[in-house]
């Protein structure tokens, strides 16, 4: 199993490389423009009191806490990254790298070669989950632990402790889709399918998330989105993670990993 | 000693009944053919043995093990071939022989395969023909030395030197003791290496064959054409039945052995004469209809 984890991880390598670089990039982006963005912070904040409510709303934020965005570059942060660059980047990452895993194997008939050598389809099963644990755990630590160095360049103060939280939480949130998608992965045998399941259960919860802050009488609605346990302000600027975020996170990863192991073991490995 | 016993294996796909009820065994060291027309189940038997499919009901046995619940164990012993690649087209063939060695406790790098076989490991999958995937197909199913080689149609497609080349190999692993297990939709190749063969049709065995039985059962077309002319009398006095009139010469379909119809046709003024083997298809529409 662990040959299949490197090899695994090697072909992907590329992937994350390309995922990872582009998280440095908007972390380096945003740290550059911090300075200038904290200086002008007093005409922001009045220019941002005329746009929409709903705006706010819809990106997750309270309309009261508009004007400590650029208290901090955790609260920065929070609002220009973590609350929808960093989640689209990890939610295409762990969409593709599910969906190849299994139904992509499945379609190009490469997991008859794995399952012609001396690997039981639990090894196989479990490999493929670790590797992408794995490079979730990377991703996680590269994209947002990167800030580090930019801090010290531009010469501005992070709280290590935040930065660790949004990590956890983040990585939770990424495993959460990527175990999702190995389920819908295991389900069918085309990639373009499995993708597509994964992807349209996403756009719905986000799209529950927001409906939620716009009605109250769907404020319910929240509670069926991941998006909602993904509290990235409450990471970031409060330094906390509520119990509640991490036990549904690992409900999901659990019950979505049972599902897609039984239903591996189970069915007829070809499309 | 059974190597493979295969008892009352049934697989179906909604109401098609892929294979439906089918057991047999393969004795150590022999080479067993597995024949049948498309659609015929050979390769839904196949991949139920290497436990890509799961059956729906009977029991797959292969050197005393389980096929499903021994799998890992028992792929240790196994050499596989599919009908088709199914090799990562962006793998080298270098990459795909060191991955199958880690799987297989670092076995010997198959250098004496690789240079009987005169392929070249450095290309892609991507970039190699459908000749040198077999090629690296069979240097992946062999390498290792396995007891057993299950092979679905692993001529397919090939050009005539390269099926005699891997025909060769086989002939010479079955030498050494290794029990074979392959499907065919090609007769001539059957009956040149395999012992015995199983004739599967509409996913149950229709009749289980030695080599020289199914000789007996060749079935050839036969195109003459004659130096002056020919009639269909003069052909029918001779007591040869004509399938089909071409205008400058005849078909005729010949069942069993030829070599009557050769002598006779040999004392007409033969200018032109081809013999075709007749495929599968016809072989089966007229044997085991």
């Amino acid at each position: 199993m662990f040959t299949l984890i490197k090899r695994t991880i090697w072909i992907k390598g590329k992937t994350l490389l390309i995922y990872c670089l582009i998280a440095v990039l908007f972390i380096w982006m945003f740290c550059a423009f911090y300075p200038s963005v904290q200086e002008e912070s007093e005409e922001l904040k009045e220019l941002f009191t005329h746009y929409p409510e709903g705006l706010f709303k819809a990106v997750g934020l309270e309309i009261d806490k508009i004007g400590n965005i650029f208290g901090s570059m955790e609260s920065f942060m929070a609002t220009e990254h973590y609350s929808i660059m960093w989640p689209l980047l990890i939610i295409v990452l762990v969409i593709s790298l599910g969906s190849n895993f299994i139904s992509g194997e499945i379609e190009k008939s490469t997991m008859e070669f794995l399952l012609s050598q001396p690997i039981s389809r639990f090894q196989i099963f479990a490999g493929k989950y670790i590797s992408g644990v794995i490079l979730v755990i990377i991703f996680t630590i590269i994209s947002v632990f990167s800030i580090i160095p930019f801090a010290v360049l531009y010469d501005f103060d992070i709280s290590l402790k935040s930065n660790l939280y949004i990590g956890i939480i983040g990585f939770l949130f990424g495993l959460s889709i990527f175990s999702i998608s190995m389920m819908f992965s295991c389900i069918v045998s085309r990639k373009g399918i499995a993708s597509m399941l994964t992807t349209g259960l996403v756009i719905l919860m986000y799209a529950a998330n927001v409906a939620s802050a716009f009605n109250e009488s769907a404020e319910w609605l929240q509670y069926l989105s991941l998006f909602h346990y993904y509290d990235y302000n409450s990471a970031l600027i409060d330094a906390v993670i509520g119990g509640l975020n991490v036990i549904v996170f690992m409900g999901t990863i659990i019950i979505s990993t049972i599902v897609s192991g039984v239903i591996f073991l189970k069915r007829d490995l070809v499309k | 000693m059974s190597i493979i016993k295969v008892q009352n294996l049934k697989k179906y796909f909604g109401p098609t009944k892929a294979v439906d009820g089918i057991s047999f065994e393969v004795q150590k060291g022999e080479i067993l053919g597995f024949l049948g027309p498309n659609g015929a189940g050979k390769t839904t038997t196949i991949r139920c043995m290497i436990d890509i499919l799961r059956p729906d009901f009977g029991s797959i046995k292969i050197l005393g093990k389980d096929s499903k619940e021994q799998a890992s164990n028992l792929k240790k012993d196994i050499g596989f071939i599919p009908a088709d690649t199914h090799l990562y087209d962006n793998w080298t063939g270098v990459e795909h022989i060191q991955f199958v060695r880690s799987l297989h406790n670092d076995v010997e790098f198959p250098n004496e395969l690789i240079k009987k076989l005169d392929f070249d490991t450095t290309k892609k999958v991507e970039d190699l023909s459908s000749g040198n995937k077999q090629k690296l197909e069979l240097i992946i199913s062999m390498m290792h030395k396995p007891k057993v080689l299950i092979l679905d149609e692993p001529t397919t497609g090939l050009d005539p030197i390269l099926q005699d080349v891997i025909l060769d190999v086989l002939a010479d692993e079955a030498k050494k003791g290794t029990t074979i297990f392959m499907s065919s939709h090609n007769l001539p190749e059957v009956e040149r290496i395999c012992n015995r063969v199983l004739i599967l049709k509409d996913g149950k065995i229709v009749t289980e064959e030695k080599i020289s039985e199914l000789k007996k059962k060749r079935l050839y077309s036969v195109y003459v054409y004659f130096e002056k002319q020919t009639t269909k009398k003069q052909l029918q006095e001779n007591g040869i039945k004509i399938s089909k009139d071409l205008g400058d010469g005849f078909m005729l379909n010949v069942k069993g052995d030829i070599r009557p119809v050769l002598k006779k046709l040999n004392s007409m003024p033969l200018k032109d004469i081809e013999i075709r083997h007749a495929d599968l298809e016809k072989i089966f529409l007229e044997f085991y209809k």
